[in-house]
């Protein structure tokens, strides 16, 4: 191994190589990654009329919430949420809320749905009409309409997700689906 | 030779204090990022300028710069606590009040808006409560709808009515805030912000 001056070049290139490489080298730190979670449920376990008188024209099966009745029925839905759903409380984490409802006999029948956000006096709670505004058509096929609420502006609803439905005459609720995203921190070399 | 090895050294030596350097600047960063996701209303300026729309907002850019991470369950539960007993609706009114004063007028807008809510109000059900001294101004894209009510449920009862049967054309957005009225009643002015 030839040598200059008792340093050897290897030694030399190794110096010079930590050099070059901590220009370059990347910090070790948490980087937040998005993670997408979600809440699905049938109507029938989390709506309910608004008081008896309405909650008794009420009929309930194993995925759908119907009104049988020949006159309206006032409904509210409290879905149910997880500590990350909430996640932060001051901003929001819901991107996305969708609510799918019926005919249940006859033909062209509406409903209409508002969604509420967050717990009661959250500040900067507010009221939202649908993506499409109030009322949804239901088909006369019996297929399934939906209702969407999707915030604009890059803003995010706050969890805990609220609805309220006036559901007119023979029809029904079917099941709803709450999206939300939360900042996972994990470590990135 | 000997002239670049120490160079290389001192290179070395440099590079490893910015390091530690930049090291500390980001974590009071993320540290001063994470204050003002924590405590939005103080970054909206101690004046109380700005209601839940900039706090959302404030909270946005922490989160694209990569701070708004998850917190554990415990923390949200004491934040939870904070937010609810900081509840005013006398506060948020006001907050909402000059969110409207700031509109810029836009008069055959608000025409048009007044007519639409006043329909809309003509559609509710018979059953529906009964406001006292209803008023309905619009200014810009911002509309207020105040009326007295005997208690906070009858007036939040006719204010979701009303979302309900308005049909498309209400703004897509509404605050309900319901402000008790002196006396300890039950009875309420109901303040319900639609934009």
């Amino acid at each position: 191994m030839s040598s200059l001056s008792g340093i050897s070049k290897t030694t030399l290139i190794g110096a010079i190589a930590l050099a070059c490489g901590t220009f370059y080298a990347a910090p070790v730190s948490a980087q937040s990654v998005p993670v997408t979670r979600s809440f699905y449920q049938n109507a029938g376990a989390s709506c309910h009329g608004v008081d008896a008188l309405n909650d008794s024209k009420l009929t309930r099966t194993e995925n759908r919430l119907i009104n049988k009745t020949s006159s309206s029925v006032d409904v509210v839905c409290n879905l149910p949420a997880d500590a990350y759903a909430i996640a932060g409380g001051n901003f929001g984490v819901v991107s996305y809320v969708a609510l799918w409802a019926r005919r249940y006999a006859g033909s062209g029948k509406t409903m209409a749905c508002t969604m509420t956000d967050g717990f009661y006096g959250q500040t900067g709670a507010g009221t939202y009409q649908p993506d499409s505004g109030n009322p949804v058509s239901l088909p006369n096929s019996g297929s399934q309409a939906i209702f969407e609420w999707t915030p604009s502006g890059g803003d995010k609803f706050f969890g805990p997700i609220n609805l309220r439905c006036t559901l007119s005459a023979f029809t029904e609720l079917n099941d709803w689906f709450v999206k939300y995203q939360v900042n996972d921190q994990v470590a990135i070399p | 030779m000997q002239v670049l090895l120490i160079v290389a050294c001192l290179l070395s030596v440099g590079n490893a204090a910015l390091y530690w350097s930049m090291s500390s600047r980001f974590g009071n960063i993320e540290t001063a990022i994470s204050q003002i996701a924590n405590h939005p209303r103080e970054a909206n300026g101690s004046d109380g300028s700005g209601d839940g729309t900039g706090s959302k907002a404030v909270l946005r850019h922490a989160q694209a710069a990569g701070f708004g991470s998850i917190q554990a369950p415990d923390e949200q539960i004491q934040k939870l606590k904070q937010q609810k007993s900081a509840y005013d609706p006398v506060d948020a009114a006001s907050k909402l009040d000059r969110l409207m004063a700031q509109e810029p007028a836009l008069p055959a807008l608000e025409q048009t808006q007044v007519r639409l809510l006043q329909q809309a109000m003509q559609s509710l059900p018979a059953n529906a409560p009964r406001p006292a001294g209803l008023q309905t101004t619009c200014k810009g894209r911002r509309c207020l709808i105040s009326a007295g009510f005997s208690d906070e449920l009858q007036a939040g009862d006719w204010a979701n009515q009303l979302l309900l049967v308005g049909g498309k054309n209400l703004p897509k957005s509404a605050r309900i805030v319901a402000v008790p009225l002196e006396g300890g009643n039950g009875a309420v002015s109901l303040q319900l912000y639609l934009y």
